[in-house]
């Protein structure tokens, strides 16, 4: 076979970009520190599978768009399998912008979808500088006290 | 303080199959604890709207007792929690619980005579929620709780698309307990002929309950688990119960049902066994109280929705102490 030379550009992937997860999974990992693990945050990834045509691929006709979608949970160990769904952002599998994000605890979801990093983060903050947010972390801290001093009747 | 240790109690029962000794160990109180049986668990729920009327109130303290429930689930629910078991526990026939949950202002207030270690939420979002429910005798199931986002609000084609993370929280749960019996309840906001209750990205319910005992079935290459939606038998004027469904809307639209089945009960095959369709209602009446006006269709002056209940028997599955 003749000599296939590599076609493939040597600055292939240098591109900067913050995935939205990883902006999730850092911010996951200061709430851990603040924490000290007593409650933990983690970052959980699927495949969403949508019907719905989206404005992007209606030219073609319409069909399945693949969407990565990621959740932020804070689990409490101290209470086995309990976790509490903080919120859900999904994005296009290929493009990580824009992003619709869900917040879990409010059950309100971002009208129109977040065009950037920057727009993210000020969402993001929204959230997680929410009452209802403070009032939820709150009230699984003081759950976790009452079973760390044994003070179940 | 050894000598605190006390032993609780000591229960012993028959059953038509076999005898069983409960024995608990209680270290710190000294009261006796019984571990009774809830065989039939005994569960309603209702969209009560938002209405937190005195005579609201009544009614749904007489849906808890007249109908024995072991668990009420509440969706739209304003009536405070200290008043309802006050009212509840009045006749100190049973004794009802409030088991919180760690979201504020949720949809959903459940009262049950479970103590929290036999209910617990195992997780849980503002809309949905799943419990673990431990029958102290014959095992456990998860129940799973859901308030779905309104016609009013979301379009079809929104509700469709959602359906695809109910599903994975569905999937998560069972991962989560390592079995699979499940029941949903709740407000779906969906009939059940609508795609996001149908496709098998989504909720993947029959209305026949020999193809869903068939587990599951394949499309392009992957599994898709079943739920079993019994909902459908009562559509219709010749239908089970005496009404057509749970939920009446007329609209101005060129299409309007008039009649909805918002309000469902959907179970996994793996939960069939235990699950006794007769039990199933869709309740007209409460005590003296017709839910219904005039007219035949909901008195909207309690809710525009009516209370369903059902119970699972979870004796008749041999191996609900697994997982």
């Amino acid at each position: 076979m003749q000599q296939v030379d590599n076609l493939w550009p040597e600055y292939l992937g240098n591109i900067e970009i913050s995935a939205p997860v990883q902006i999730l999974a850092k911010q996951a990992e200061y709430f851990n520190g603040m924490m000290q693990n007593v409650l933990v945050a983690t970052v959980d990834s699927h495949i969403w599978e949508s019907n719905a045509v989206w404005e992007g691929n209606a030219a073609y006709g319409g069909g399945k768009e693949i969407e990565l979608a990621h959740e932020l949970k804070i689990k409490m160990p101290s209470l086995g399998n309990y976790s509490l769904t903080v919120l859900r952002m999904r994005h296009n599998a290929i493009k990580p912008y824009p992003v619709y994000l869900y917040n879990a605890i409010t059950g309100q979801e971002t009208k129109k979808g977040i065009g950037g990093e920057e727009e993210l983060v000020h969402a993001l903050r929204n959230i997680f500088n929410s009452g209802e947010l403070n009032q939820a972390i709150s009230t699984l801290l003081a759950q976790v006290k009452f079973l760390a001093h044994g003070e179940r009747a | 303080m050894r000598a605190k240790l006390f032993f609780g109690g000591i229960l012993l029962w028959h059953n038509f199959k076999k005898t069983k000794i409960l024995l608990h160990l209680s270290f710190k109180q000294k009261r006796i604890s019984l571990l009774e049986p809830f065989n039939p668990m005994k569960i309603g729920f209702w969209n009560i709207a938002g209405n937190s009327s005195p005579a609201l109130q009544t009614l749904v303290e007489g849906f808890a007792q007249e109908n024995d429930l072991d668990i009420m689930v509440l969706l739209e629910c304003k009536i405070s929690e200290t008043s309802l078991l006050q009212g509840l526990n009045r006749d100190k026939k049973s004794l009802y619980f409030w088991s919180r949950s760690f979201v504020p202002r949720n949809y959903f207030k459940v009262f049950t005579k479970l103590e929290d270690r036999f209910s617990e939420v195992i997780e849980e979002e503002r809309r949905i929620q799943a419990r673990r429910v431990i029958d102290p005798a014959y095992g456990q199931f998860s129940l799973i709780l859901l308030h779905y986002p309104s016609k009013l609000f979301w379009d079809g084609s929104d509700q469709i698309a959602q359906t695809f993370e109910l599903k994975h929280f569905i999937d998560g749960v069972e991962n989560k307990t390592g079995h699979d019996r499940t029941v949903v309840i709740g407000d779906f906001n969906m009939n059940p002929f609508e795609q996001g209750m149908v496709q098998t990205t989504g909720l993947h319910t029959t209305m026949d309950r020999r193809i869903a005992e068939l587990g599951s079935r394949i499309v392009q290459t992957r599994s898709y688990k079943f739920f079993y939606n019994p909902m459908w038998s009562f559509y219709g004027e010749k239908g089970k119960g005496g009404v057509n469904s749970s939920y009446f809307y007329s609209s101005s639209s060129p299409v309007t049902y008039f009649w909805n089945i918002f309000d469902q009960v959907i179970l996994r095959p793996s939960l069939l066994p235990a699950f006794d369709e007769d039990s199933l209602q869709i309740l007209t009446q409460i005590g003296s109280q017709n839910l219904l006006n005039k007219d035949g269709v909901v008195d909207t002056s309690f809710s525009d929705h009516l209370p369903v209940i059902f119970e699972i028997k979870l004796n008749h599955i041999h191996y609900a102490t697994s997982g």
